[in-house]
């Protein structure tokens, strides 16, 4: 009995040695909250905690993130849009729960443009097309020529069914007129597995997760989705260029409950873009794949609306349809 | 619950197993029954539906077998008491009633005091354990979001304590207290969990 | 040859600096203890730490986080073996027969053999990395889509067998846990199936929800049913460390798994889950006593141990040669590498050849430290278990309720939790047992995927699948033991009937 105590007592002890850094303001402040509405690790969630190590040094308050996940993030979006509008809940979020979902979920609980008050675009990037070693293609030419030739092997894989590789490749396979057949993995990776390994011909999905086979020759990327060249493959034509008018980017925006006042908006806004603008931190949202980019919160709700529209016609023809 | 005084269901020398076979059937019946509007296979692809439906059919199908089985097999017997049943009940109905009027946490603290009130009866019944186990995670449910970390672990180790006949009430409220001042020192400040450990109405900004 | 070892012993140089043997320490330290919490699993662990390393210097912070991701593993299997709450999938297994051990009052000895085998299987790997990563990644590359489902179909079939009840009651809980998986949004269409308006339910029950409640919470409830039974256990408690006999015993059943371990790992997605139970399967079958299986042999425990650690090594095989992460901790880690200016793939090896053997120089003394950690521990572990379990109880169910909260500060996934709690209360009083349920609930969806995908890419081609040699060998493989398993129950049931 009296060991279990002791012991008790010395765990106690050791934690509170441990926890020097922890303020009092810890346990008696309400920390800042950014909820990320993915699980934790890959990108987004580094870019989560990047964000809320700015805000505490700006802000000189604790930040906590909250990773919510469910629903292809409706879960953690919805937590935002029923917070309290203080400026102590932010959202960081990837495109589809803002941009895609009012158009895929007939039954919403949210609107992404009413309920959310946009604060700053963060980030973006841009796809890209690659062929593994069961397609001969060099050129984007010669894919569509072999796809023509084998409609039966025009397979695609993506990162994942429901997300913007996904719609992109029913833009492409719209464009060029073969009936192309969705395989979605779970995250690149898996994807490019069977691309090198050749049991696939052909993945969509972002430059960077392609970047580092490409380079080795393992996989060759045929085409980029924004409407300027890629800057990790300048070499690599765009599909515009192509003659192909499909263009696509995503990107990572910070949001606020809608009724948040626009003073606390505008000042999370201003320390978040500066944040990103910093070399330091260019470099690092570079290495995670994403462009640094930073804005005003009108410039992300004109960036919001605009690529709702632009998705709208691609969600449709997917048949990507949750609910009937 | 099980005893040895073999009171046979019928014919079946295996009870156990036969109600647990039974259990898994209605599982997969319900399953049958809940995916029935998903598509199944269309061309070549298979739809949302085919796989879940094969294998709650799989399901069923082994079922019925280990119910087969069960009658010629031989095993405890089991019953499934009118009088537990009933005090269980009883608690959810209380439970579901207050939760309406008063909300969940009013509603958990009258599940609490009305399980120590009948306690006796409770350990009589032999479903103490399950009532106070089941009890201490409703309430960490109940009180989590609203009344913060401290308070949470104190009330679950507190309610929980009381689910063995060991229950020693002095000493499980200081242990409460133990572990409420350990997980707040573990949980909110050295993993920087996003959990409040006071009430968060009550936090500053 | 020699110039590898060449380039270990270089490998070594880095690792061991005062600055980072002190990083490793750390981070073996915080995986450990953060890994015993049920429910904290090395995934959130590494998250949470990655800010941390943003100051160090890029070796320094991939030994620590790679000390965090060995020490969060084996923190795992203590839960496992300790209170029979498996932390993450690969701890299932152990369970088995660790907590069997434990109950017998040899805690002290499974937590040993358990360290021991993982720091053998570590060795082993490390050299693995470092000699053949090359020609290992071809043998990724063999598995398609429709291999996989073979392989995962063999999974199912092997986690039948390793149960230790009757074959009927098994399978059905392999089936009931695959039933229980399709409760989430299909992976293809998006359609919710079984979620029921609730959008909570469209990622599928969680894991760590499901191995709370059918492990944590319903084994509190079990207990509480014959009080003085656990109390027992402290006083048989009779050595720290394996006997002379237990290390024979359980050194074949390290070298299997070791091997088992470090081939099925470096298949991304699934290879290492199933790396574990095909061990203890396979130590199950080669036994000369299998009717000890489940009730506490140590080969239950040292084999699946050395298979789930040496896989989690060999997972990184396709992250060093491809820049493919094997699974979620992978993904987590080439974060965490790019954070720090290395883009992980082959030319690592020779542009920044510090890094790349540092980091395989790491993993071996990140193996290392955690014995060197886990060892002293044991006596401390042991000595929780003599607590009375009127405190311990109380304790297990709020590391079990704040381990799922964290998930997600979900309220919803808490009451989750509790009904797989009762869930798995009623299991028991039928005499079911929970582990292939568990297995079936991790592999069933998996199998699904693999299988809808194979059956895309061969357009319905149920033919074109079969044939191909690999799938075909393995869902061979998978009938054959599936027979073996059914055969022996149904002589025996015809002759019971007919002794009637």
């Amino acid at each position: 009995m009296k060991r279990i105590f002791a012991w008790v007592s010395a765990i106690t002890l050791a934690a509170v040695l441990l926890a020097p850094a922890a303020s009092h303001a810890q346990l008696l402040q309400q920390p800042i909250k950014i909820v990320f509405p993915f699980a934790a690790g890959g990108g987004g969630d580094a870019l989560a905690r990047l964000l809320a190590e700015e805000l505490r040094t700006a802000l000189n308050r604790n930040v906590v993130v909250e990773n919510k996940t469910g629903a292809g993030g409706q879960a953690g979006t919805l937590e935002v849009v029923n917070s309290a509008p203080n400026g102590d809940t932010l959202l960081l979020t990837p495109i589809a729960p803002v941009v895609l979902h009012q158009n895929i979920y007939k039954n919403l609980r949210y609107d992404p443009i009413k309920d959310l008050k946009p604060v700053a675009l963060i980030s973006d990037f841009e796809f890209a097309i690659a062929v593994g070693p069961a397609v001969p293609a060099k050129t984007l030419e010669e894919l569509i020529a072999w796809m023509k030739a084998n409609p039966t092997k025009a397979s695609y894989g993506t990162p994942g069914a429901g997300a913007l590789p996904h719609f992109f490749g029913v833009l492409f396979s719209k464009a060029v007129g073969v009936d192309m057949v969705h395989i979605g993995y779970r995250g690149s990776a898996l994807a490019l597995v069977d691309l090198i390994s050749g049991q696939i011909p052909i993945v969509v999905t972002t430059t960077t997760d392609l970047l580092q086979n490409h380079k080795e020759g393992k996989i060759r990327i045929l085409a980029t989705s924004d409407s300027k060249r890629s800057p990790l493959v300048p070499e690599v034509p765009t599909f515009q260029e192509r003659g192909y008018k499909i263009v696509g980017t995503a990107w990572y925006g910070v949001f606020a409950p809608a009724k948040t006042p626009d003073e606390v908006v505008n000042r999370y806004s201003k320390i978040l873009s500066d944040a990103v603008k910093t070399e330091a931190m260019k470099e690092k949202l570079l290495k995670l794949g994403l462009y640094a980019r930073g804005s005003t919160p009108e410039e992300l709700g004109k960036l919001q609306k605009e690529h709702a529209d632009l998705w709208k016609p691609a969600i449709e023809a997917s048949g990507f349809k949750p609910e009937n | 619950m099980d005893s040895d005084n073999s009171k046979r269901l019928g014919m079946i020398g295996n009870p156990r197993d036969f109600l647990g076979g039974l259990g898994f059937l209605l599982l997969a019946l319900f399953v049958l029954w809940a995916t029935r509007d998903l598509p199944g296979q269309r061309g070549f692809q298979l739809g949302a539906g085919s796989v879940p439906r094969l294998f709650a059919m799989l399901l069923a199908l082994n079922a019925v077998i280990v119910m087969a089985l069960s009658v010629f097999g031989r095993g405890p017997s089991l019953d499934y008491a009118l009088k537990p049943t009933i005090a269980v009940a009883a608690l959810i109905a209380i439970g579901l009633a207050t939760n309406h009027f008063a909300g969940p946490e009013l509603a958990v603290v009258a599940l609490i005091a009305a399980s120590f009130a009948a306690l006796r009866t409770l350990t009589a019944l032999n479903i103490r354990g399950q009532v106070f186990i089941a009890l201490a995670v409703l309430a960490f449910a109940a009180f989590i979001k609203s009344l913060g970390l401290f308070i949470t672990v104190f009330a679950l180790v507190a309610v929980s304590s009381a689910a063995t006949k060991e229950y020693r009430p002095v000493e499980s409220l200081i242990w409460a207290l133990g572990l409420a001042v350990f997980s707040v020192l573990m949980f909110t400040l050295l993993l920087n969990q996003p959990i409040s450990a006071i009430p968060p109405a009550l936090l500053g900004r | 040859m020699t110039e590898i070892f060449a380039n270990l012993i270089f490998g070594l140089s880095i690792a061991i600096t005062p600055t980072n043997i002190a990083l490793c320490l750390i981070g073996a330290l915080a995986g450990t203890l953060v890994g015993v919490l049920p429910g904290i699993g090395p995934l959130a662990t590494i998250a949470m730490l990655l800010p941390v390393t943003f100051g160090l210097p890029p070796v320094g912070a991939l030994i620590m986080l790679a000390g965090v991701f060995y020490g969060a593993m084996y923190g795992g299997s203590t839960t496992a073996i300790l209170v029979n709450i498996p932390g993450e999938a690969a701890s299932v297994v152990t369970t088995l027969d660790g907590f069997q051990m434990a109950q017998q009052g040899r805690a002290g000895p499974a937590l040993a053999i358990a360290a021991i085998g993982s720091f053998f299987a570590g060795c082993v790997a490390t050299v693995l990395i470092a000699l053949l990563a090359g020609p290992l990644t071809q043998f990724a590359f063999f598995f398609g889509q429709a291999e996989y489902f073979a392989l995962m179909t063999l999974g199912l079939v092997l986690a039948i067998v390793l149960a230790n009840g009757p074959v009927s009651k098994s399978t059905l809980m392999v089936l009931a846990g695959i039933v229980l998986s399709m409760v989430s949004a299909d992976v293809d269409t998006g359609q919710s199936r079984m979620t029921f308006g609730k959008f909570e339910l469209s990622d599928g029950f969680g894991f760590i929800i499901v191995a709370m409640g059918v492990f944590g919470v319903a084994e509190i409830i079990k207990n509480l049913l014959k009080p003085s039974a656990r109390e027992l256990i402290a006083e048989k408690v009779t050595n720290l460390m394996p006997t002379r006999r237990d290390l024979a015993d359980a050194a074949p059943a390290i070298a299997r798994g070791t091997i088992l371990g470090s081939l099925l790992g470096i298949l991304p997605g699934g290879g290492a889950i199933l790396s574990s139970f095909a061990s203890y399967t396979l130590e199950k079958k080669l036994s000369k006593t299998p009717e000890r299986f489940g009730k506490g042999a140590i080969e239950g425990v040292a084999g699946p141990e050395s298979a789930n650690n040496a896989a989690s090594q060999t997972s990184f095989i396709p992250l060093l040669t491809l820049g493919i992460p094997a699974n979620a901790v992978m993904a987590l880690m080439i974060g965490a590498m790019t954070l720090h200016g290395i883009t992980p793939g082959p030319q690592v090896a020779t542009k920044q050849p510090d890094l790349f053997w540092g980091l395989i120089a790491s993993m071996w003394v990140g193996n290392l430290m955690l014995l060197v950690i886990n060892l002293p521990l044991i006596g401390i572990w042991v000595r929780l278990l003599r607590v009375p379990y009127r405190l311990l109880y109380p304790m297990i169910l709020m590391f079990c309720c704040i381990g799922v909260y964290s998930l997600n500060t979900s309220t919803f996934e808490i009451m989750l939790a509790l009904a797989f709690g009762l869930f798995g209360y009623w299991l028991y009083k039928h005499d079911f047992e929970a582990a292939p349920l568990l297995l079936g609930f991790i592999l069933g969806p998996m199998m699904e995927e693999s299988l809808r995908k194979a059956m895309s890419l061969a357009r319905g081609d149920v033919l074109e699948i079969l044939m191909r040699p690999l799938t075909g060998t393995l869902l061979a493989l998978a009938a054959i033991l599936l027979v073996a398993a059914i055969l022996p129950t149904v002589r025996k049931q015809r002759e019971t009937v007919f002794v009637e």
